[in-house]
């Protein structure tokens, strides 16, 4: 895949999703660039996941096109060996985490490597060793069974399955969602070290504002079927053009307005 | 390297190459090192086959294109079997770009002692105390649930109007209406076949006409109920068990409790109760349906007219016969009812658990269900009947 940072390494034109005569995205058009993390944000129902759904290929798509590295993927049947050879150049952590719920944690992270690789398994068992240690887990839990760990653990695992493959692009779906600050706040670490260590471009759909601020590099913006906004956080923030993007920054539970709260209560303290 | 799909790679890379360089005491990587490229059978017999004349060599990996965490595993793996051969390795020249990874991934890197092996590996002995004391485990916790379904007995029959009906007559038509159709086909089915096959051999013996005294015990005291009784088990104790086990995983049980309400009463009674009505009108239906399947392949292979048939069956089938089919259906039913709910109940936490508990709820009313069977059958000859 290509390094280069400002070619787009995901291209979506004009594309269009319809349900039963209700159409989700209509005119659609997003360039998602390398080495970075891009969040889409939009309110709940606005099809992110659907979006997200569509570059995986879990989705058909009903106009226009989609372009993963120079690789048109629309034209490409489901289930054959080219869309296989594509998905594993992406990886996907999902909200729940999706572990296979009959193996082990490291079986689940040895199985794309079993599935496309030949080799030796004790190799594929070392590397899946490196990638579990290298997103912090224990190695006390590595033969335990997804229902015998943390919510917080079972996402850390995900996205060990999601990058055993080293794909460049990798796809998170609600990383912070369920977790407590600590936690949330640990992953987040997490995923900006793996992503400057890795060079991962990262296309993430989250609701929780303190991830955006901590790691986000870019905002998408998806409102009324299409790509309304697509900048850098702080512009986002600012951003009074278009007024539900503002207030998703600046409404009552935006960060920005906590923040000043905080700064008053503070400085009312001190005085 | 991809084990298959090699021929449509859409990016055909360089194979990764090892080489030794003689003169500068060096080890040379080129090639590409990703997981798609990497061929561990030769590059690890290279480095076993090695026989540098030195005792330390160096590596250089600027002519390496491009460099995953799996390539860099596998340059750590090299170092580890030279090292293995008293071969150190004194440097590692890499290019800038793969150089901050390599060293980040380092400490993640182990191998041999320090790979965790699997702890749960097969062990006969454990295996078999630990089946036995969880089969233990399970009929304690079986008795335990028969305890508590009378100790709430005699609670509901005190005060009868706590019994939820709708629930018992949910249960009745799914049992009963939607049920019955199936129950009376099987059981008309191996009427006909029954007889079907019986019909030679009474032929043999001239005793064509006692085929209908074989068909009033066989039919009415064991067929019909036993069958009845299967068929109920599989479709309404099973999805009993299902119900019971998501309304647990979705807290519902939990919510009974904290109101004060036993679970016994709202979702176990009226269950139980359903079946125990049911059950024995189904096995009604399907001692007449099997019997007309009697009647008419009597008619057919054994040429007895039906009206001899039927009087036949006035005078010398003993009431005893179905009398004794019903009281044994009311028995089935309210192992189904109680076994179904228990498992429902065993659920836990998963999705899983709910398919697992299910399966057991059918095979254990089924293997109970014949059991008690033939507890009858020795109660019945004592007493006579």
């Amino acid at each position: 895949m290509n390094n280069d940072y400002n070619k787009p390494i995901i291209e979506i034109i004009n594309l269009g999703t319809c349900f039963n005569n209700l159409w989700i995205h209509k005119n659609l058009n997003l360039n998602i660039y390398p080495n970075r993390i891009t969040t889409i944000i939009g309110s709940s129902g606005c099809g992110k996941t659907t979006l997200i759904r569509e570059i995986l290929m879990l989705q058909p798509i009903t106009e226009g096109k989609i372009i993963i590295n120079g690789e048109e993927i629309s034209k490409y049947k489901v289930g054959t060996p080219q869309t296989k050879l594509l998905l594993t150049k992406v990886g996907m952590m999902f909200q729940q985490g999706a572990l296979f719920s009959s193996l082990s944690i490291i079986e689940n992270v040895m199985f794309p490597m079993l599935e496309y690789t030949n080799f030796s398994k004790k190799a594929i068992l070392e590397i899946a060793q490196m990638k579990l240690l290298l997103t912090g887990l224990n190695k006390v839990n590595f033969y335990k069974y997804p229902k015998e760990i943390s919510p917080g653990m079972q996402k850390r695992v995900s996205l060990a399955r999601a990058l055993v493959l080293d794909p460049k692009v990798i796809f998170l779906d609600e990383p912070s969602a369920g977790l407590d600050p600590n936690s949330a706040s640990d992953f987040d670490d997490l995923i900006k070290n793996l992503q400057t260590e890795l060079k991962l471009s990262v296309i993430m759909i989250t609701h929780d504002l303190d991830c955006i601020w901590e790691i986000s590099d870019e905002i998408v913006y998806i409102g009324n079927k299409k790509v309304l906004f697509h900048d850098s956080v702080l512009k986002a923030a600012e951003c009074s053009g278009i007024p539900e993007l503002y207030s998703y920054f600046n409404g009552k539970r935006g960060r920005i307005i906590k923040k000043s709260k905080l700064d008053s209560m503070i400085y009312a303290g001190t005085n | 390297m991809y084990k298959k799909y090699e021929d449509i790679s859409i990016e055909k890379h360089n194979k990764s190459i090892l080489s030794f360089n003689q003169e500068q005491n060096c080890l040379n990587l080129s090639g590409n090192w990703i997981w798609s490229t990497i061929d561990e059978e030769y590059l690890i017999s290279f480095v076993e086959s090695f026989n540098g004349n030195n005792k330390a060599i160096k590596m250089d990996g600027l002519e390496i294109e491009s460099l995953d965490s799996s390539g860099i595993y596998f340059i750590y793996r090299l170092i580890n079997i030279l090292e293995k051969k008293n071969i150190s390795v004194l440097d590692i020249k890499l290019n800038e770009n793969f150089k901050n990874l390599f060293i980040k991934i380092k400490d993640s890197v182990q191998f041999e002692n320090n790979v965790v092996a699997n702890p749960k590996k097969f062990n006969f002995v454990y295996v078999l105390g630990f089946s036995i004391t969880k089969t233990i485990r399970n009929i304690k916790s079986f008795l335990i649930f028969f305890g508590k379904y009378w100790y709430n007995f005699f609670n509901i029959v005190k005060s009868p109007q706590i019994i939820h009906w709708d629930e018992v007559n949910r249960i009745i038509f799914d049992a009963g209406v939607n049920g019955f159709f199936l129950a009376s086909m099987l059981s008309f089915l191996i009427g006909i076949t029954l007889t079907y096959q019986m019909a030679p051999q009474f032929t043999t013996y001239g005793a064509n006409l006692y085929v209908v005294n074989f068909l009033g015990i066989a039919l009415l005291k064991e067929v019909s109920p036993l069958l009845t009784a299967v068929i109920i088990a599989g479709r309404t104790g099973a999805s009993i068990t299902a119900e019971i086990g998501t309304r647990k995983i979705q807290e519902e049980l939990d919510a009974l409790q904290i109101m004060g309400v036993p679970s016994m009463q709202i979702i176990v009674f009226p269950k139980i109760l359903g079946v125990l009505i049911i059950t024995p009108l189904v096995t009604a239906i399907a001692d007449v349906v099997s019997m007309m399947g009697g009647l008419i392949i009597s008619n057919v292979s054994l040429s007895i007219p039906p009206a001899l048939f039927i009087s036949r069956v006035k005078n010398y089938v003993s009431v005893n016969n179905f009398t004794c089919g019903i009281v044994k259906s009311i028995f089935f039913a309210f192992i189904i009812g109680l076994v179904s709910c228990y498992h429902g109940l065993q659920v836990k936490g998963n999705a899983n658990s709910i398919g697992i508990e299910t399966t057991k709820s059918v095979v254990n009313s089924i293997m109970l269900i014949v059991f008690i069977d033939a507890v009858f059958a020795i109660i019945f000859q004592i007493i006579g009947v």
